[in-house]
């Protein structure tokens, strides 16, 4: 094979890696610039990230506050009255029903029903239906 | 010159400049990485991001290509080296020895394949050197500080990968 490149000069030598590496790099070109530059766009491609955290942090603080302090004092007294209605309606239906304070039998305010009541407004029952 | 958006933890570096650089960095990522693509992109990647935080600094006391040379080359060293350990418990784990698949580019001569095999073949820093010296035209002493060795070594790894070279590619003159 006829082939003068790789002799013992330097200069030669040096031609034939050059071209080589070059070839190399034609074949397997760079990637664009702005495809591996982490620069300009990392940060606001993460802005969003603080921010999703400060509003998910803030929204935790206030459920927490509004369960613990700014129930309504209405809500919160509730329970108490049910479990005062309870212990009346125990001793009411105990053998010694006539033991319980007429105070407290007076003093006592059921708590407000929840439930919906049908008004008698809207009911229209004819005479000869009410006979029947 | 400067003319360009200069890198907030690195006020010497203009960004049109590292631009300007970038093939010439990915070109030294691929023979930092033997001609591996996929990782010469994540190297060059890494050394841009440790570049833009501030994580490597540059002084102006070098040249900012031969400073970006060493920048990649740390990168590529350092990979390589946790590559080589995750081998070599693998290659205990399994009993086998690691045996590096021959590789070639697809789209380049014959001739040329056949100079890269050979620089490939050589030991790491004598591929290195030959590739700074020949190919990007630094000087010895240039291609010394990017390597992180002395200029003397630098030398050293030219003058006897110069010599490897020549009786490699003989040989594969000579083989049928």
């Amino acid at each position: 094979m006829n082939d003068p490149t790789f002799d013992r000069d330097d200069e030669t030598l040096k031609a034939a890696v050059r071209d080589s590496l070059a070839a190399r790099d034609r074949a397997l070109p760079a990637p664009r610039f702005v495809r591996v530059w982490p620069g300009a766009q990392r940060p606001r491609t993460h802005a969003w990230r603080p921010a999703l955290a400060g509003g998910v942090a803030l929204t935790a603080i206030v459920a927490v506050s509004w369960m613990f302090l700014g129930r309504p004092a209405g809500e919160s007294a509730q329970p108490e009255d049910l479990r005062a209605a309870t212990q009346l309606a125990r001793e009411l239906s105990s053998p010694d029903y006539w033991r319980v304070p007429t105070d407290d039998l007076l003093a006592f305010a059921a708590p407000p029903l929840s439930a919906e009541l049908p008004s008698p407004e809207g009911f229209h029952v004819s005479l000869e239906e009410s006979l029947l | 010159m400067l003319d360009g958006p200069r890198l907030r933890h690195n006020p010497l570096i203009d960004q049109h400049e590292l631009e300007r650089l970038h093939e010439q960095c990915f070109s030294w990522a691929l023979t930092c990485t033997r001609g591996r693509r996929n990782e010469a992109e994540d190297i060059l990647q890494m050394s841009y991001l440790a570049v833009v935080e501030g994580a490597a600094r540059f002084g102006g006391q070098s040249s900012l290509r031969t400073w970006l040379f060493s920048v990649i080359r740390n990168h590529a060293r350092s990979r390589w080296r946790h590559a080589r350990r995750s081998l070599q418990t693998l290659a205990r784990i399994a009993s086998f020895a690691p045996n590096a698949a021959p590789f070639t580019e697809p789209g380049v001569p014959a001739e040329n394949a056949r100079v890269l095999d050979a620089l490939r073949a050589l030991p790491k820093r004598q591929h290195e050197v030959l590739d700074l010296v020949f190919y990007r035209d630094l000087s010895i002493a240039e291609a010394a500080g990017i390597l992180g060795i002395s200029l003397g070594t630098a030398r050293m790894h030219y003058e006897r990968g110069k010599t490897a070279l020549r009786d490699r590619l003989a040989d594969m003159r000579s083989a049928p």
